[in-house]
């Protein structure tokens, strides 16, 4: 069957989770002898792209072995990341769509192409979405307010109203009943975390939402074995985009506060420059905290291998977190924020410790206890714990059940069976 | 694409000992495994004839440093782990040999598992100098020490000589290198500050040999140098004093206990042996005695032999007595014999009155069932009756409409018969009538000749020309005959016959039907060796299954290093340790089968996955609601799966058809090689079937022991369920020598389990010469076309570029030697095979153009590979085009690996004894 992709960014630019998990699932596809295409926004220079003239700019290529469709605006709006409806983007979406004409289109991010699942939704094509985060219910999508609060969601946009005044409310109800019609006509929901179907579904009940794990490359990924004495050595290793809402600088301030040769602290992944540049000067002149750039999926054994613990620091829920689930698979204990799917799979003082969201000064408690015993590492290592953390090919393998039992007929019109085709 | 390997460094440290060097060196050079590189470190010795050294080392890297003073054995180490570049750094001392695989052991361990060092055993080898020959001797040899890692141990005893050791080079850093202040037990220091970082793990295979030389030649075991080691042993302890906690200091107290039990019950069996002799000399004095005593008994004896005389006469007068009552036994015997075989029969008879009444109250069950049942049919009659009288009234309107249409068409037909032409037609039929009348002999013959000539037309096409010219080359003119007489005396519409195979249709699931069989007790028997990193994931997939009571894992282990054993019982599964030469697919499995314990077999491979958790419950259902004794299912590839096998297993479901949905598989009418083939498809990768039947048969055979064991089931009556619709994940990525081997041992093998394969005749000299012209086509011509192709291309474009070089090649020549290459896509191990299987060629002796069957079987094949790659593909990029390539060579290899099996099954006796080496290099391994 054709299989349809849509994303809001994609490699190479951008090499993110949800990324990494369309462009898995895509992969595996293609080798299970479907025909998968990915379309998503992209931000690429003018001159990258093919169309001349025209309101959206396309561009088709080809990463690792997947044929993509990226798209931009000629002048991108201010308010890309906000709008579900986009009138550019509508005027040209059937026909992208019908020239594809997939089976089933799976949609990893909606942001920036919405437009194109409500053309399938027109053309009766069945979709179904992966939710990796909250933006079809919070246009901030990490559920953290204007203040810097965590929101427990937009009550029927009586909160976004009170929290985040500076959008507009109008727009921001518009948006919801938007999102709730893509949500309730999808062939099939899936989230990768029991947390995150629960949020949508305290909003938008009764959205059947299956849990299906992202999985991982288990064959690139080593138990780290290392058995540590009193007074060792310890290395801090954070792995992950450097973006504000990931918390980073909270990390960096603990390890500031702590007078000890003994620990290390090296950083790993790309971001926002302008954040970049400010953790780089926060961490200018302490020797012990080192940037070491991005690492591919085949160098991830080496560099989990140098870590002891690792440290998510995040501000936000999240909603899944591969990193968790990459050091409890090398078995590294893990230190987190104390909220969201972080509080789920790290059990503390068990696997790993967990820390007042946003306190380095609690941060820096956790990191001297360990500092002042390392020996207790060797308890938590044997203590993570038997949770089951698929392989890529298991996840793909229920998206492909998905796909069989939604797919249009197309040779048989009289036999579509898909719920899309039944509501309209 | 293999992943390069790692290179590995070994330092050689040496002073003034250029003879035993050369053999250290020598065994370095004879290591089975690349790359290697060498630091040789000369400590203030007399320089080294470097050449003499470099022809030694054949190809390998050598970096000579010569220090003008000498420094110490550490700080050598140190020098040559700083000129060192390898990823993986070991250890030699001059004195000491490696055995070939010493390297690749450690290599393959430690790029396996989760440890980061790793060591093996050393044997002792004891030398001295013979003055009669002048030359060094063995005087004996022995194990090494042998223990696992325990880092307590190793605080208080060096067990692990260095060179047995491989260290990763960043290791080495951080913990420091050789501290330069020990002259000796520098390599034990170096060991306990790594252990102290992370564990080491134990390869238990000698690999090693550890010279020890008699008092005059071992500088370091003489009297001047003990105090230097009781000091270093002091520095050791006084260095890493930290180290000793209260766990080692626990370990040290069990190992004093340990040591003084030894040494009270040495003391003791001393004790036992002195009783011992003083018991001998006592028992001494006894024998004489005895002596004595037997001459009197003797005496004795023969007074008594008399007596036994007379005995023997009255006895033999008693026997005669016996007889007769013996005679009289047997008669009454019999009689009671007989009343015993009429109460048998007696009892016999009650039994099947039993049953009788039993089977006569199950009917009247039975019946009272039925009864309800047929009154509930009757209700439904009903239903369909109501539904029918209205369907009924529908078709009534439908018919009206139907009415009208007819009576508008006979008008039509009225028209056309009175129309002209149709009058001249008549006339046609009747001049036709008149010349053939209806049955007669001349209508029949004249209707058979016009469907004759149809026939002909369609059989004298090109094609089938081509086809039947291959046919009788390849299977003979016999051959041939029978094959058209089959197509002739078969039915005019169906002479290519494909067996039909039902469908089945899975019976919905009652309200009852919770999904759960609590019946079910699944053993699943994997068979492994060196599973690799993702079998836990395997062994913790199946302990998550749903849907049934309980699954047992059975793993049947022939000799893995890489910790599979341990992960194994780590996980709680059964565990059976077999030697590898006892390893057979058939005899792993069965023995796996024995120590099972639930009622249904599961058979595996180490490199499966499930891909839920309810995939057991699934093939279970799949056996229970079909009433089929056995279930194999498609695979879903992995990530790491190459283009070949996918194009293999699409084709393999198209083949047996369930590419579209689910098989039930019987036996197949009329039984052809194709039928059975398709209708006996197991697959060890996932077998599951009832352990009764399983014991029944069990496997055989040492390769397809799957499908056979299909075959002969659907041929005793048993039907078997192949399913579509569920996947399990599996599937490789092998180089063109797998392939080779893979279809060669498949097409040795088929014919033994499958009867009726024609024979396929292809002779040696004649292949060879196919063989080195169509790989020189695909290494020139083909691919260097290939490197031209405008990207992106269409997949039919690309096709078409292919098939017209393939077409085309039979005009180039043949190339005057055979030149294997050097291209990354061909592995090489399929490099060796080729030369070898190719030695004889000459391209004299091929003559002419161009005649061979492997260009036109590689069209063949790569034509369904673009018809799949097409359905998969709008647009082939680099990374595509780079699979396809890697694919024409697979593909060669195996149309190769079959006719090689063909060459070798069906060749006469030279041609069999001049291919045994090649047929025995082909099986092994596969």
């Amino acid at each position: 069957m054709k299989i349809l992709y849509l994303i809001h960014q994609f490699f190479p630019m951008h090499y993110t989770g949800t990324e990494r998990v369309v462009f898995n699932t895509a992969s595996l596809m293609r080798k299970m002898g479907h025909n998968v295409k990915v379309i998503t926004y992209s931000f690429y220079e003018d001159s990258f792209y093919d169309s001349n003239g025209a309101e959206i700019l396309s561009k088709s290529f080809s990463y690792k072995g997947i044929d993509v469709l990226a798209l931009r605006h000629r002048k991108i709006p201010a308010e890309l990341d906000f709008n579900i409806r986009d009138n550019a983007l509508a005027k040209i979406s059937e026909s992208i769509i019908s020239r594809e004409m997939p089976d089933i289109v799976h949609v990893g991010h909606p942001m920036r192409i919405s437009e194109l699942i409500f053309a399938a939704k027109r053309l009766g094509i069945p979709y179904m979405f992966t939710l990796t985060d909250f933006w079809l219910i919070c246009p901030r999508f990490t559920l953290v307010n204007s203040h810097g609060d965590l929101c427990a969601g937009p009550e029927d946009c009586s909160a976004c109203r009170t929290n985040c005044p500076e959008l507009s409310s109008g727009a921001i109800c518009e948006r919801l009943v938007e999102a709730k019609y893509l949500l309730e006509g999808a062939s099939a929901l899936t989230a990768p975390s029991e947390f995150l179907a629960g949020i949508f579904n305290n909003e938008l009940p009764p959205l059947d939402i299956k849990v299906i794990r992202h999985g991982l490359r288990h064959a690139f990924l080593k138990k780290n074995m290392r058995q540590f004495w009193k007074d060792d050595i310890i290395t801090l290793g954070y792995c992950g985009s450097l973006n504000a809402h990931k918390g980073v600088h909270v990390a960096i301030e603990a390890v500031k506060r702590i007078r000890n040769d003994r620990l290390r602290f090296v950083i790993y992944g790309s971001g926002d420059p302008v954040y970049t540049a400010r953790l780089e000067a926060m961490a200018q002149g302490d020797p012990r905290i080192e940037f070491r750039g991005i690492f591919t999926d085949s160098q991830a054994a080496d560099v989990f291998s140098m870590i002891d613990v690792v440290v998510i620091p995040s501000l936000w829920f999240e909603t899944y977190v591969l990193t968790i689930r990459e050091a409890f698979l090398c078995t590294i204990p893990v230190i987190a924020s104390n909220v969201g799917v972080m509080a789920d799979a790290v059990r503390d003082g068990i696997n790993g410790f967990t820390f007042r969201i946003g306190d380095p000064e609690h941060l820096r408690e956790v990191i001297e206890k360990i500092l002042s015993d390392t020996t207790m590492l060797n308890s938590m290592k044997a203590g993570i714990g038997q949770d089951f953390i698929p392989t890529v090919e298991q996840e793909a393998c229920a998206y492909n059940s998905i796909y069989n039992s939604h797919r249009v007929m197309r040779t048989d019109n009289s036999t579509v069976t898909t719920s899309i085709v039944e509501k309209q | 694409m293999q992943e390069p390997k790692p290179l590995v460094s070994i330092i050689v440290r040496t002073k003034d000992r250029p003879e035993i060097l050369k053999r250290a060196l020598k065994s370095i050079a004879a290591q089975t495994f690349r790359p290697v590189e060498v630091i040789l470190v000369n400590d203030g010795g007399r320089d080294i004839a470097i050449k003499e050294i470099e022809d030694i080392l054949g190809g390998l890297t050598l970096r000579y440093i010569r220090l003008k003073e000498n420094t110490g054995r550490a700080h050598a180490g140190n020098i040559g782990i700083e000129n060192a570049t390898g990823q993986y750094i070991g250890f030699l001392d001059d004195d000491d040999e490696l055995y070939p695989d010493h390297v690749s052991v450690l290599v393959n361990c430690l790029e396996s598992i989760d440890y980061r060092i790793a060591y093996t055993d050393a044997e002792l080898v004891f030398k001295e100098f013979d003055p009669e020959t002048s030359a060094l001797k063995e005087t004996d040899r022995q194990p090494f020490i042998s223990k696992d890692f325990l880092f307590e141990d190793l605080l208080i005893q060096n067990h692990i000589p260095l060179m047995n050791i491989f260290f990763p080079r960043e290791d080495l850093d951080t913990a420091g290198r050789f501290d330069e202040n020990f002259d000796v037990y520098e390599d034990w220091d170096l060991l306990i500050r790594c252990a102290s970082r992370t564990p080491f793990f134990h390869i238990k295979k000698v690999t090693t040999k550890y010279v020890q030389w008699s008092r005059e030649l071992q500088v370091a075991q003489s009297e001047m140098h003990s105090n230097k080691r009781a000091l270093a042993f002091d520095s050791i302890l006084k260095k890493h004093r930290d180290k000793f906690s209260v766990s080692v200091l626990k370990y040290l107290v069990h190992f004093k206990t340990q040591t003084e039990d030894l040494g009270r019950a040495v003391v003791e069996r001393d004790i036992r042996i002195s009783g011992m002799n003083d018991s001998i000399t006592h028992f001494g004095e006894i024998v004489e005695t005895k002596n004595i005593v037997i001459a009197g008994l003797e005496r004795d004896i023969r007074e008594k032999n008399e007596r036994i005389s007379s005995i023997e006469k009255a006895i033999n007068e008693g026997h005669a007595v016996i007889s007769q009552l013996e005679a009289d036994l047997k008669d009454n015997v019999v009689k009671t014999e007989s009343l015993e075989a009429d109460l048998r029969e007696l009892e016999r008879d009650l039994k099947d009155k039993v049953v009788k009444t039993e089977s006569l109250e199950a009917d009247l069950r039975d019946k009272v069932v039925k009864t309800e049942s047929l009154e509930a049919d009757l209700r439904e009659l009903e239903r369909d009756l109501k539904e029918q009288v209205i369907k009924t009234e529908s078709l009534e309107a439908s018919l009206s409409e139907k009415s009208t249409a007819l009576e508008h068409t006979n008008a039509v037909l009225q028209n056309i018969y009175n129309s002209t032409g149709w009058k001249i037609l008549l006339i046609c039929y009747k001049i036709r009538d008149w010349i053939f009348p209806a049955k007669s002999k001349r209508r029949e013959t004249a209707k058979r000749t016009v469907k004759i000539f149809a026939g002909l037309s369609k059989l004298l096409a090109a094609e089938n020309f081509r086809k039947s010219l291959f046919y009788v080359r390849h299977h003979g003119l016999a051959a041939f005959v029978k094959k058209i007489k089959t197509k002739f005396t078969a039915q005019a519409d169906n002479l290519f016959h494909k067996p039909v195979v039902p469908n089945i249709v899975f019976k919905k699931k009652g309200a009852k039907d919770t999904g759960f069989y609590e019946d079910i007790t699944v053993s699943v028997v994997i068979p492994t060796f060196n599973a690799g990193s993702e079998f836990e994931q395997l062994l913790s997939t199946l302990q998550l299954q749903q849907g049934i009571r309980a699954v047992e894992i059975i793993v049947v282990d022939s000799g893995s290093s890489d910790g599979t054993s341990e992960t194994a019982q780590a996980k709680g599964a059964k565990l059976v340790s077999i030697s590898p030469s006892d390893f057979s697919h058939s005899y792993a499995r069965n023995l796996g089968a024995r120590h099972a314990a639930g009622n249904y077999l599961l058979f595996m491979v180490q490199d499966a996955l499930p891909p839920s958790f309810t995939w057991v419950a699934e093939l279970v259902r799949a056996v229970k609601d079909n009433g089929v004794v056995a279930v194999s299912c498609a695979e879903a590839p992995r990530e790491d799966v190459d283009l070949l096998y996918r194009v293999l297993s699409w084709n393999h479901l198209r083949f047996l058809e369930i590419d579209k949905g689910d098989r039930i598989l019987s036996r197949p009418e009329p039984e052809t090689p194709e039928s059975l083939r398709k209708n006996g498809q197991l697959s060890d990768v996932a077998c599951f079937i009832r352990r009764e039947i399983f014991e029944k048969y069990g496997y055989r055979y040492n390769y397809a022991e799957d499908l056979d064991l299909g075959v002969r089931l659907v041929r005793d009556g048993y039907n078997l369920a192949l399913m579509g619709s569920v996947s399990i994940i599996h599937s490789h990525n092998r180089p063109c020598s797998y392939y080779l081997r893979r279809w060669y041992a498949e097409n040795i093998t088929l014919p033994k389990i499958i009867p009726g394969i024609p024979e396929v005749r292809v002779e040696y000299p004649f292949l060879v010469c196919d063989m080195v012209f169509t790989y020189h086509v695909l290494s020139s011509a083909l691919l260097t076309r290939l490197g031209e192709v405008t990207l992106p291309v269409r997949p039919s474009d690309l096709a078409s570029v292919v098939s017209n070089i393939l077409m085309s090649a039979t005009a180039l020549s043949f190339p005057e030697n055979f030149d294997p290459g050097d291209d990354p896509l061909v592995d090489e191990e399929f490099r060796r095979l080729l030369v070898m299987i190719t030695a004889p060629y000459a391209a004299g002796k091929c003559g002419g153009p161009y005649r061979g069957d492997l260009l036109s079987s590689m069209l063949s094949f790569m034509d369904m590979t673009f018809t799949y790659v097409t359905a998969t593909y709008d647009l082939l990029y680099k990374d595509e085009l780079e699979e396809i390539k890697a694919c024409l060579y697979k593909v060669f290899a195996l149309q190769c690996g079959a006719s090689l099996a063909h060459c070798f099954q069906n060749g006469d006796a030279a041609t069999k004894s001049l291919l045994a080496p090649i047929d025995k290099e082909l099986m092994t391994g596969v």
